[in-house]
């Protein structure tokens, strides 16, 4: 079987930067960043060596990017955050100053908390082990999806 | 006259991805899959615990789902006054995916539908989370707690499907060069 490494270095790279800062929004969307890398790197693989992934297959490549990117990303966010840019409470008062109005006050006073909430080595932590675990399974789904859409050829293994 | 050529019988004789009533999965591939259910489960279970859990630790869990749910509070369930950490179409979404590998021998009656078209399955299992989001916007229609719990579970039974084929291609004992499914024997 050709070697996947580029495939992974590309969709990796996809899932970090649609999963870090402000692109991190798109996660929300059913973890559309992740699913999208996940794809990238199946279409990639498939498209360059000109073969039909198994779903199997599929679904690892895309468990793989998700973990390498999700940790890139965390990376990334924890460097952005030292750097005094915190995406997650501009996001928060954005939507405060959009549907504020129209939440209950509880609601309000609740997302202002999560506002004022300091980041901490333990939260970091956590958020990055939920996000890769998270990020695996959406990315072994990603790239089963990939593996079904993206077909080029014969299967990728050789005959039994 | 039915036409036999070459092209079509290879086509016909094909073996389908899957052969319900035939095909019993291998303890292998029930090992991974309830592995792969157990582990969204726990994400659930996790997500649930914030009104359950000291304040802080609450805030950890919340804080761990927040890169994947926008979490907001007037669009997630609460128990008593604590949200959980996901929204409430994610959590149909997170609940809808065990619930298909529970639920794959019967889907997989499906399977050669969706196999020839995934695209048009991914597409119809988002266009009711789309039509409920995006009528919501425009101000023809008010989403619910219910319309979003049932849109994402739509979309979490299709995505699980496709993980749950996959988890069960990547497990099989053996291939055969087409990468279809051996017979595998019954389970009783």
């Amino acid at each position: 079987m050709p070697e996947k490494q580029q495939s992974i270095i590309l969709g990796s790279a996809v899932v970090a930067i649609l999963s870090t800062s402000y692109l991190g929004l798109i996660n929300c969307l059913c973890c559309a960043g992740v699913l999208v890398g996940a794809m990238v790197a199946v279409w990639h693989y498939t498209s360059t060596n000109s073969l039909t992934m198994k779903t199997g297959d599929g679904a690892v490549l895309g468990l793989t990017v998700a973990i390498i990117g999700s940790l890139i990303s965390a990376v990334l966010d924890y460097v952005l955050i030292k750097m005094g840019i915190r995406a997650d409470q501009a996001i928060m008062q954005m939507i405060l100053d959009t549907m504020g109005d129209q939440m209950p006050p509880e609601s309000y006073d609740q997302m202002i908390e999560q506002m004022e909430q300091q980041v901490t080595i333990a939260s970091f932590a956590v958020q990055a082990v939920f996000g890769v675990v998270i990020a695996g399974v959406f990315g072994a789904i990603g790239g089963a999806i990939g593996a079904s859409i993206f077909k080029k050829g014969d299967s990728g293994l050789p005959a039994a | 006259m039915k036409n036999t050529t070459p092209a079509r019988t290879a086509h016909r004789d094909r073996k389908p991805y899957f052969d319900p009533g035939q095909n019993s999965l291998s303890y292998r591939q029930i090992a991974w899959l309830s592995l792969t259910a157990l582990t969204v489960v726990g994400l659930v279970v996790v997500a649930f615990l914030p009104p359950f859990v000291s304040p802080e630790t609450g805030k950890l869990i919340m804080s761990g789902f927040r890169k994947v749910c926008h979490q907001l509070p007037s669009r997630s369930f609460q128990i008593g006054e604590t949200q959980v950490a996901l929204c409430h179409r994610c959590v149909g979404i997170y609940a809808a995916i065990p619930l298909a590998i529970l639920l794959f021998g019967v889907l997989r009656r499906w399977e050669g539908f969706i196999g020839r078209h995934p695209v048009w399955t991914i597409g119809a299992s988002l266009m009711p989370m789309g039509i409920d989001w995006g009528a919501d916007v425009v101000g023809i229609w008010s989403n619910t707690p219910t319309s979003r719990l049932v849109t994402g579970t739509v979309f979490g039974v299709v995505a699980g499907y496709f993980l749950a084929r996959a988890v069960v291609n990547a497990a099989k004992p053996t291939t055969d060069a087409m990468g279809d499914v051996p017979a595998q024997p019954a389970m009783h």
